[in-house]
């Protein structure tokens, strides 16, 4: 092949696969139908793919595909961070269109009520709560506390040395005191371990005395040498019926949790009312029976007063818990602080004493700052209209790479087919890769 | 016995094959995309794998996790801009390779180690993952806290000429770590605010500001000038000779099982493997070698790149043997057994052998798999250096704003990259070393979080860092690895 002929094939290739993008793109602006929903809905998931909240929207993902129980499918956005507040953010701030729901349980209420993030259950409207999972008090085999009398009445006998593993200000650590609550006098030394994997391996390997994990989990993983003490429920459950409830030891603790789904504010009520539906079909389909019966979830579905109520319930006892710090840890902000300042001193100092020996460097070459610079500002200016939402992602790309591209090669015309062949490929191929192929807005 | 020739079965027949060649290549490009990582790739081909039968979806899955931490050498060495966080130790020496004009020699340098240290990790993974697992959790959180120490002191090793400007640049980078919420009281802390940074400083768009855009701003600058590639004459290049494997034998094997080791511990990820075994590569190195180091030195490449692919096999063994993640990836394949009907936990091994050695025998397949198809792509994909840089930087820019962006799918994370790439430009300028900014900014919350764990176990005690015999291992090696090259440096009086 001749350089001639290569360059003809490598244009003509890039021609295909622009022309394919733009007929991506315009066939999405056209909807079809009129009845919600007409496109996916997005659901909002605030936590690492693989976590139990992630297996359960997944699972009702599937249900709704396999029984055709809506037109159209649910896509599963994980939106971890800020200790779920990234993601109810982002849901808070979406167009109210039934196109962006959030599934979070009630580390919402948790979050909100201790201040770690500014959304609570006021700023949706809730569509229903689903898949009931309850959760355990773990010990290790090896464990001296046999029992939750033992556990128990050591935390009152010697308080502040039972070690409990939780995630701090989560509903593990709500239910922790709220179990301590149970008994004067109790108290844990509580322990920030994270995740489950973490704890697990902090009750395996002896670090920690006693931790929470849901049942599923705890079924999975008991061959590791664990022991249930309790099941914080109201009754108890068929899979695990020789483990007492905590109420029966008389340390009556509830934490039932399920998952709710939150539209922003101001979605209309027929299109929650109608996603609730969907839910409650979902909740009787074969499949959804059977997987959450393998993860030990109940498959239970709560709507309307009965849920509002269950929210304000959940929020006057979040509020009356008052986590408190109980030791004295180091201040890292503080200690930071102060080495920056040292070795900023340091290096000062080095620098006033050594002047002469960096003045000898060597020149360099002419550097073109007036490029950088432009490049820079043109990027800023880019960044701002779409941040602004002024102009759509594939607009701006084309109008970017365009001006940087002509800017940078001085309006070079032998260079003019190259540049508007990368502003088409990577305004409307990009936007077909990242909106098509995977499920990412862009700006 | 019966499960292995039923795991086999499947991967060796002609799907099997297919769906290990779409997985990695797919891994691979996304690895190479910034803001396209291996855990969103997997977390999406989740639900199509939904009708599939388990044993070929975890086939695909596998393969995914394999080319993903793979790819990200490419863009890593040809472009300065880490593909994936796994990959920045990469461009400390990849790059300056590259642009000296042997982009093919880095890649062929990495592809290697990269199959090499999945290999040892691999076989790590089919002899021991039982007891190496159970031994992972008798670790408590003062060990990993010394564990981190010793990693963090080695920044004077790998800091380059001024230990102070090293430690200057390490202090800032944990400034950089700290806002967000703190883990040990779950309280917000230097926010200032701002609602955005309840969840802190994202890494990806940290260092994409920091390395790829502060090198397309000083390229920008250069942009008259001429840079010569020397294009592969021959494929052999690529390859490793009898000399290279006799040179980097040690280092292969030390750097692929520190990157296992980081692997099985949960929560640290194939960065921090590629990290800790830079250091380690370049404190055993000769003199003359060490200060090759981030200018192109091989032996520095080979270590990364062979650590962050043995991460892999290392955060395999406790899913396979406990049922417990050792990263983020390893938790989605976690739900993905779950969906796919299937109890991973101690006893997968026992009820679902065939699975074991799917997952197993995936990883070994796409492994050699990615190492065939990087060596013959490595030609075309070379000349990506080769375009003009006044088309190349805009979208290069294009590329790291959607691919901040689409972290979180918010612009606060594509300001965050610009604002760090001016910073680390003026790093540049000022001759302030990167490296130990990112490990500061990484390393710290781990240690942190650690220390304040075991502060809250042992009630605020700190006696327990000395009276475990692990954690005393790591201080005492610690104190050893910040003492010596202070001693040199001072004893040391150059006339």
């Amino acid at each position: 092949m001749t350089e001639n002929q290569r360059n003809a094939l490598i244009h003509s290739i890039v021609a295909v696969l622009i022309l394919f993008s733009i007929a991506q793109y315009v066939e999405l602006g056209s909807g079809s139908g009129d009845s919600y929903p007409r496109k996916p809905i997005r659901v909002v998931v605030p936590f690492q793919p693989g976590g139990g909240s992630d297996t359960f929207v997944r699972i009702v993902q599937k249900a709704i595909n396999d029984n055709d129980l809506m037109p159209q499918s649910l896509v599963v956005v994980n939106k971890p961070g800020g200790g779920t507040s990234i993601g109810s953010s982002y849901v808070k701030d979406a167009r109210p269109d039934g196109y962006t729901v959030l599934c979070l349980h009630e580390a919402l209420m948790v979050a909100k009520s201790n201040g770690q993030s500014p959304n609570g259950p006021e700023d949706y409207e809730v569509a229903a709560a689903t898949g009931e999972f309850g959760v355990v008090l773990l010990v290790s085999e090896e464990s001296p506390y046999k029992s939750l009398g033992d556990l128990m009445n050591a935390a009152k006998s010697n308080p502040e040395t039972v070690t409990f593993g939780v995630n701090l200000n989560t509903p593990t650590h709500f239910t922790a005191i709220m179990l301590e609550n149970t008994l004067p006098g109790a108290r844990f030394r509580f322990v920030a371990t994270g995740g489950g994997a973490h704890r697990l391996a902090g009750v395996m390997g002896g670090h920690l005395d006693v931790i929470i994990l849901s049942v599923g989990e705890y079924l999975r993983f008991k061959q590791n040498g664990l022991k249930a003490i309790a099941y914080l429920g109201q009754e108890r459950i068929a899979s695990i019926s020789e483990i007492p409830t905590g109420e029966e030891l008389e340390f009556p603790v509830y934490s039932g949790n399920l998952h709710y789904w939150w539209f922003p504010k101001g979605t209309d009520a027929t299109i929650v009312n109608y996603f609730a539906d969907v839910l409650g079909k979902v909740m009787r389909t074969d499949y959804a029976l059977k997987r959450t019966e393998e993860l030990q979830i109940l498959p239970r579905i709560i709507v309307g007063d009965e849920l509002s109520q269950r929210i304000d319930d959940r929020m006057k006892r979040f509020g009356a818990v008052k986590p408190e710090q109980r030791v004295e840890l180091p201040n890292f902000e503080r200690w930071t602080v102060i080495f920056v300042l040292l070795f900023l001193g340091i290096v000062v100092f080095k620098r006033i004493r050594n002047k002469p020996t960096e003045i000898g460097a060597a020149p360099e070459l002419r550097m073109r700052y007036d490029f950088a610079l432009g490049t820079l500002l043109m990027t800023i200016a880019y960044v701002l209209l779409m941040g602004f939402g002024i102009v759509s992602f594939v607009w701006a790309t084309i109008l970017y790479i365009v001006a940087a591209g002509l800017f940078l090669t001085r309006m070079d015309r032998s260079k003019w087919i190259p540049i508007l062949e990368v502003a088409l490929l990577m305004s409307f191929g990009l936007h077909f890769v990242f909106t098509q192929l995977f499920t990412i807005d862009l700006p | 016995m019966e499960a292995i020739q039923t795991a086999s079965a499947y991967l060796f027949s002609p799907q099997g094959m297919m769906l290990v060649a779409l997985g990695t290549i797919l891994g691979i490009t996304m690895g190479a995309i910034p803001g396209l990582t291996g855990a969103m790739l997997i977390a999406l081909t989740l639900p199509l794998t939904f009708n599939m039968d388990p044993i070929n979806a975890f086939i695909l899955l596998i393969s995914m996790y394999v080319g993903a931490v793979s790819g990200g050498l490419i863009t890593a060495t040809l472009l300065r801009m880490p593909g994936t966080p796994a990959s920045i130790m990469t461009t400390m020496d990849g790059y300056p390779m590259a642009k000296a004009g042997r982009p093919g020699r880095a890649l062929g340098l990495g592809i290697t180690a990269s199959f090499v240290g999945g290999c040892i990790s691999w076989l790590f993974l089919i002899t021991l993952s039982g007891p190496i697992a159970l031994y992972s959790t008798k670790l408590g959180p003062f060990d990993f806290f010394a564990l981190v120490l010793l990693a963090l002191v080695l920044i004077a090793s790998i800091g380059g000429r001024s230990i102070s400007l090293a430690f200057l640049s390490a202090s800032l980078g944990v400034l950089a770590s700290l806002p967000g919420i703190d883990k040990a009281t779950g309280n917000l802390r230097m926010t200032f605010g701002f609602e955005e940074l309840n969840g802190g400083l994202k890494l990806l768009p940290m260092l994409i500001g920091l390395f790829a855009i502060s090198q397309v701003i000083s390229d920008l600058a250069r942009l008259e000038e001429k840079i010569t590639i020397i294009p592969l004459k021959r494929a052999r290049e690529m390859l490793f000779s009898l000399k290279d494997w006799k040179d980097q034998a040690v280092n292969l094997v030390r750097s692929s099982v520190i990157g296992t080791w980081i692997g099985i511990l949960p929560g640290i990820g194939a960065n921090i493997g590629s990290v800790s075994a830079y250091s380690a590569a370049k404190s055993f190195s000769k003199p003359e070698e060490q200060e090759k180091f981030g200018k192109g030195s091989e032996t520095a490449i080979v270590a990364a790149e062979s650590a962050n692919n043995a991460t892999i096999g290392g955060a395999l063994i406790p899913l396979v043997a406990l049922g417990i993640p050792g990263s983020v990836v390893d938790a989605i394949l976690l739900g993905g057994l779950l969906i796919h009907g299937l109890q991973p936990g101690p006893l997968l091994f026992q009820q679902n052998p065939e699975m074991v050695y799917t997952i197993m025998g995936s990883m070994f397949v796409s492994n050699v798999f990615m190492f065939l198809f990087m060596l013959l792509a490595v030609r075309y994909i070379a000349r990506l250096a080769s375009l003009p840089r006044s088309l190349l930087m805009p979208m290069i820019l294009v590329f790291c704003i959607i691919g901040s962006f689409a972290l979180s799918t918010r612009m606060f994370d594509v300001g965050t990259m610009i604002v760090f790439g001016l910073l680390g430009f003026a790093f540049e300028r000022m001759k302030v070393p990167l490296a130990p900014f990112v490990i500061g900014f990484i390393l710290a919350p781990i240690a942190e979080e650690n220390l304040q764990a075991g502060l809250m176990a042992s009630n605020g005690s700190f006696l327990p860092l000395i009276q475990r015999p692990v954690s005393l291992i790591f201080l005492v090696a610690s104190t050893l690895l910040l003492a010596v090259p202070l001693y040199k440096k001072f004893s040391y009086k150059p006339s």
